[in-house]
């Protein structure tokens, strides 16, 4: 038997598209800080950073997409190399649903009228979500980088939290919206921003469906 | 050899005003070919090897198996013991069970002839007789001397099953040897299908031809599928993925893993099998 340097163009294509892979999880985690830090009021030219994020992530996705159809068309890359390839593509796209949620919060943070208390001090449980979130992104980021799919094993009961968290918070904010404690247009900014947290926790499902896909061979339900 | 009737096919209730019960429920999951060919431990020994060891195999009707694996690993010899022709190859012992519809190819009084008449086979190169199209693929049957009135319907029908009539039909008496090799080797498959076949074995079929010749007999494949099993040995995983139904792996005589070729493609379940594969080695 002979090592793998038998299919040398295949390794280094994966690798590739391995290094894009890990460029668009770490920007997906600076642009959901961002946008945290934007909701805990810590501004501090994050929401621009947010925005940079956002068209990078999307430049990036276009990339991995690109580096998967040439190998698709040009390795035919079967068994864990097909799985990884098929993975990336649609993981990608997730990754690049992070930084676009991430620039939208920070949008709807910018449209709260100016000296209001911030959005978590408003909300308390909008500042959990926004943990349970964060943390379910690094869980797939580093099942991802690992290969570990007993790692994403868990992530479902954590977007059952964060499911919980968003129904909650939603009827609060009807709630206070109805008997006038709260302004319309704020209202709606923060329903919009419990919403994109809530989708955020999904695409962290979806990550880790595909990774264990990748690494198993059992297809996400 | 006897090739008895297969049993009328078991009706199929689509439309409940015509007498189906309303309980009747839709059968999602597809239902399996029957098995056509069952191959129980078997081995191949030569003087001093074993080429075959201990295989157990079923070949469905009406599917394409590929035999996948590398040079040396005992795919051809397997598809040789499918149809006795491993016999033609002197000192080769063959032990265990193969069964055509459930009669022991290697039993006593079988005829290997019948046997081949059932399950034929197609080389690697298009062995093509220095005579006519037409009279290379009436040879088998002038052997066995059927009328030339049912000789000249059974190439015809032969040829066009074979997706070659339509390039031959006006030509029937030209000489084989003027065909290109893609021609050659479907003109060979015509031979093979005149003998009233089931089962096709194919030795790397493409294996001496062009793309568009082997653009051609793979869509011979999905055609020919729909009345024969076909079990074709490839070094192409590429082919074996895109004509098969199921696929083979086999490894230093031993068969490694057998499934659904988009199974075996996507989730190997053996390592083996996914180093191969995925060409990390061989």
């Amino acid at each position: 038997m002979t090592p793998p340097e038998q299919r040398r163009d295949l390794a280094e294509s994966l690798e590739r598209l391995a290094e894009s892979m890990g460029s668009m999880f770490e920007l997906s985690h600076l642009a959901l800080e961002g946008a945290l830090r934007a909701l805990a009021g810590e501004n501090g030219g994050s929401a621009e950073a947010v925005l940079t994020l956002d068209r990078e992530l999307y430049g990036l996705k276009a990339q991995v997409v690109m580096g998967c159809v040439e190998l698709l068309a040009l390795q035919a890359p079967v068994a864990r190399d097909l799985r990884v390839v098929t993975g990336d593509l649609e993981i990608a796209s997730d990754l690049d649903r992070v930084g676009r949620y991430s620039k939208d919060i920070v949008e709807a943070v910018h449209a709260l009228p100016a000296g209001e208390p911030n959005a978590f001090s408003a909300l308390p449980a909008l500042r959990e979500m926004g943990t349970l979130t964060e943390r379910m992104l690094t869980t797939v980021s580093e099942a991802y980088l690992h290969g570990d799919a007993e790692a994403v094993r868990h992530i479902e009961e954590a977007d059952n939290s964060v499911d919980a968290l968003h129904e909650q918070i939603f009827h609060e904010l009807v709630a206070r919206i109805s008997d006038k404690r709260l302004a319309a247009g704020t209202g709606a900014s923060l329903i919009l921003v419990n919403r994109y947290l809530e989708r955020l926790a999904d695409h962290a499902v979806n990550i880790g469906g595909h990774v264990e896909y990748m690494v198993t061979g059992v297809r996400p339900r | 050899m006897s090739d008895a009737p297969e049993p009328p096919p078991t009706p199929t209730p689509t439309d409940p005003a015509a007498g189906a019960p309303p309980s009747a429920t839709l059968r999602e999951a597809p239902v399996p070919h029957p098995v056509l060919l069952a191959v129980r431990h078997l081995f191949v020994r030569a003087p001093k090897r074993v080429l075959l060891d201990d295989i157990s195999l079923e070949l469905n009707d009406r599917e394409v198996t590929a035999i996948i694996g590398p040079s040396g690993c005992g795919k051809t010899t397997f598809i040789r013991t499918l149809n006795r022709m491993v016999e033609v190859s002197p000192g080769l012992r063959v032990e265990g069970s193969v069964r055509y519809k459930g009669q022991e190819i290697y039993g006593a009084g079988i005829d290997p002839v019948q046997v081949r008449r059932r399950i034929g086979m197609v080389f690697q190169r298009p062995i093509v007789f220095p005579m006519s199209i037409y009279e290379n693929v009436a040879f088998g049957l002038r052997l066995e001397g059927t009328d030339e009135d049912e000789v000249e319907a059974t190439v015809e029908r032969s040829l066009k099953r074979a997706g070659l009539w339509r390039e031959v039909g006006d030509s029937l008496e030209a000489p084989a040897l003027q065909l290109s090799g893609g021609q050659q080797q479907r003109l060979c498959i015509a031979r093979a299908l005149a003998t009233g076949p089931r089962v096709l074995l194919m030795d790397e079929p493409t294996a001496s031809l062009d793309p568009v010749g082997t653009q051609k007999i793979e869509d011979l494949l999905f055609e020919l599928k729909h009345e024969y099993s076909v079990v074709i040995v490839t070094h192409n995983m590429q082919q074996a993925a895109r004509v098969a139904d199921r696929t083979a792996f086999f490894y230093g005589g031993k068969l490694v893993e057998v499934d659904e070729t988009a199974r075996l493609f996507e989730t190997p379940r053996e390592r083996l099998t996914e180093q191969y594969i995925t060409g990390r080695f061989g």
